[in-house]
């Protein structure tokens, strides 16, 4: 039996060939499993779950994809704290400062990360019950009162400018303060007078210092 | 007093922001995850207390309880006056939660709610207890546990000496300055037994 040289140079060629192709197509697989965003994903869905708590043994390439994540996060706080109501005292502006994530990712230490996601998590909390409350409303029983502040240790306070009487709208105002202290509500009102601009004139009238005493709250007069 | 915290972990509310402060969508899922975590942080409680000598119960006597180890040792912050520690933030979220749901279980007619009447209410996107029987439910009138834990454990501290600066606030043009009316205030008794009188309040009008 002979063999043509010529068959035997032609299935070399083909099987070089067919090996080449395998080889690259393995190639570029790889390169899609390590770089591409969406094979990616599910990693960094699982960094998001942990607060972004990257383990330090990791590749760069993952390492690199969860400090986007943490770089979007703290984009998205910081457009949270300035749409915040408006409240005064130290928390609001620590709850703005919240930035724990991002310094502890890239310190690549797991417990710093760890750390930092649970003092974000208690910042939030605290920024709950910030420090002063101004034009917020309470509910009661006789109405939606709107009280000028409320500050974190439950005190009210309302804000008249000039000479006040006692008119329905001031006494329907010293009713509602009175079911909130009922209530517990608030823990204490206070009717702070200031100064008129225009008249010059401050304080309460008569009648409705009466009926603020007579309901328990009291009232000042502002320097 | 020093606390023993055995293995105590803060709860983590899982959003960016306070719940009046975020889209209602997401302080919807806030509110879903504090009801569905409610058992877990429950019994994170219950171990803390325990840990510290005292027993999480529903009587009378088991609240006052809870109510003198919570005044006795709640922690003011050192470097943010007026300010708790950060992780009792997280026990008056859970101490909120335990008396929510005993004002629950005494009146089945109360339930825990998303509040969602008024963006400048301030209970807006909160839990609270709603469901007052002998109130007309189209005032929204609602007990704010959560808040009032807060507001008392504030009050212990200031009263210890962790006094809060809010400064003067604009108020329709006019400077009202807090710090003056928050300190001619200062100084009243607080009382040491406000857990189970908040539980009578809610007795009454529910």
């Amino acid at each position: 039996m002979t063999v043509e040289p010529r068959s035997i140079a032609a299935k070399a060629i083909f099987l070089r060939l067919f090996l080449g192709f395998v080889l690259a197509s393995l190639s570029v697989v790889s390169t899609v499993l390590v770089a591409d965003p969406v094979a990616a994903a599910p990693r960094l869905a699982l960094a998001h779950s942990y607060g972004a708590a990257m383990p330090t043994y990791d590749t760069s390439v993952r390492f690199l994809d969860a400090r986007d994540v943490v770089q979007v996060e703290a984009a998205d706080r910081d457009a949270t704290a300035v749409s915040l109501p408006r409240q005064s005292g130290a928390v609001s502006q620590r709850f703005a400062a919240v930035s724990g994530f991002g310094v502890a990712a890239n310190s690549g230490s797991r417990i710093a990360a760890n750390q930092a996601a649970g003092n974000a998590a208690r910042d939030v909390l605290a920024a709950s019950h910030p420090g002063s409350l101004i034009e917020q409303s309470l509910s009661t029983t006789a109405g939606v009162r709107r009280l000028d502040v409320l500050t974190q240790g439950g005190l009210g306070i309302e804000s008249k400018v000039g000479r006040t009487s006692l008119t329905a709208a001031t006494r329907s105002q010293i009713a509602k303060d009175s079911l909130l202290l009922r209530n517990g509500d608030v823990t204490g009102m206070e009717w702070v007078f200031s100064r008129s601009g225009v008249t010059g004139q401050i304080g309460p009238t008569g009648p409705l210092g009466g009926a603020l005493g007579k309901a328990g709250i009291p009232w000042s007069l502002a320097p | 007093m020093t606390i023993e915290w055995d293995g105590y972990e803060p709860y983590e509310p899982g959003v960016a922001g306070p719940p009046n402060a975020l889209p209602r969508a997401e302080a919807k899922k806030a509110f879903q995850r504090c009801m569905k975590t409610k058992p877990a942080r429950l019994e994170m409680l219950r171990r803390l207390v325990e840990a510290n000598g005292v027993e999480l119960g529903n009587s009378d006597a088991a609240v006052q309880d809870l109510n003198d180890w919570f005044f006795a040792n709640v922690e003011a912050d050192p470097d943010q006056p007026g300010l708790l520690l950060p992780d009792w933030y997280s026990v008056v979220h859970d101490v909120a939660l335990f008396l929510g749901d005993m004002m629950i279980e005494r009146y089945l007619n109360l339930q825990w709610e998303f509040f969602t009447w008024g963006k400048t209410n301030v209970a807006f996107q909160r839990h609270v207890i709603m469901g007052f029987s002998t109130e007309d439910p189209k005032f929204h009138t609602n007990i704010d546990i959560d808040r009032a834990v807060a507001t008392y454990a504030h009050q212990i501290i200031e009263s210890r000496g962790s006094v809060p600066s809010y400064g003067s606030v604009d108020v329709r043009g006019t400077a009202v300055d807090v710090d003056a009316a928050a300190a001619r205030h200062r100084g009243r008794e607080i009382e040491t037994d406000a857990f189970w009188r908040w539980l009578q309040m809610a007795a009454q009008r529910a």
